[in-house]
């Protein structure tokens, strides 16, 4: 039976171009955020703020400081103790500290996010010109369905404790440098990139499963083959 | 694996080669092969009927067990 494989001929291709892409995108990114700005500085042209989000905040007040008053009972009935909201940092800021710490976000973002898409991309176009090759149950395949569930599981891994540390160092910066009088400001929840993602996370076990699927086919068609 | 396949010492006694027991039997050489080397994991009824046929045996004289020491 002759197996028509244009779905993982074209599968391959999509993954061959997502590569490149990310490979490309390496020096587009560079040049917009790293670049840009000095050019900016040797033409003397006003910078354009480039607000970036850096964490889920909390205000917690201390008592007093904000009191909600009503027509009728007292005092303290009502009472605001905390607020949440979103954090920005501009990135354009004459603050040297405060556009060293985007710059850094920016670059772990970038880093780990373009280093998981390649390495994914990398991984599901070598499978698929397996598949293609008519290889479908072997040892290459395992490991590769293997690794890219590692991968998945590991990229979420890494984010997360990089995505930790990270607001490790802005809530130092913070406590240090940002005045808020009468007010506690605590980060509850990092930016969307470095949360952990249990979706992804499920997914990367799914995929680990598939790669045990692929071992047990594996060893099935060892023992077909030596079946006479 | 405990199970042997005497398959070379019979066909030494019938004076056949594998080619012409191939041919006879119907399977490739390489399957010949690997259950001449002993290396099959399993034996299909089909082909023990074919060697049987081909080899004039019985399944016995084919097949034995060889205790692990």
């Amino acid at each position: 039976m002759k197996i028509d494989y244009n779905l993982t001929r074209n599968l391959r291709k999509l993954f061959e171009l997502a590569r490149v892409a990310v490979l490309l995108f390496v020096p587009l990114i560079a040049v917009k955020e790293f670049v840009q700005p000095w050019e900016y500085r040797w033409l003397n042209f006003p910078e354009p703020p480039s607000n970036h989000r850096m964490a889920e905040v909390a205000l917690t007040f201390k008592p007093g400081v904000y009191q909600l008053t009503m027509a009728k009972g007292l005092a303290g009935d009502v009472a605001l103790t905390n607020v949440r909201g979103t954090l920005e940092i501009n990135g354009t800021s004459t603050n040297a500290e405060l556009t060293s710490l985007v710059r850094w976000d920016l670059v772990l973002r970038i880093a780990v996010g373009l280093a998981f898409c390649y390495v994914l991309c990398d991984l599901l176009c070598k499978l698929c010109a397996n598949v293609e090759r008519g290889e479908i149950f072997s040892e290459k395949n395992t490991r590769l369905v293997r690794n890219l569930g590692i991968t998945i599981i590991g990229a979420q891994a890494v984010g997360f404790a990089v995505g930790t540390w990270y607001a490790h160092l802005i809530r130092i910066f913070l406590e240090q440098k940002v005045v808020t009088e009468g007010v506690r400001l605590q980060i509850y929840q990092r930016g969307t990139m470095f949360s952990l993602d249990l979706g992804m996370v499920v997914t990367g076990c799914l995929v680990l499963a598939l790669g045990e699927v692929f071992r047990q086919g594996l060893a099935l068609k060892k023992e077909n083959e030596l079946t006479v | 694996m405990p199970i042997r396949l005497n398959l070379d010492r019979i066909m030494l006694e019938r004076k056949m080669s594998l080619t012409e027991l191939a041919e006879r039997v119907d399977i490739t050489l390489a399957n010949l092969s690997i259950l001449k080397t002993n290396k099959a994991k399993a034996v299909r009824f089909s082909t023990l009927e074919s060697l049987c046929r081909e080899l004039k045996c019985q399944p016995g004289d084919l097949l034995e067990f060889v205790e692990k020491e």
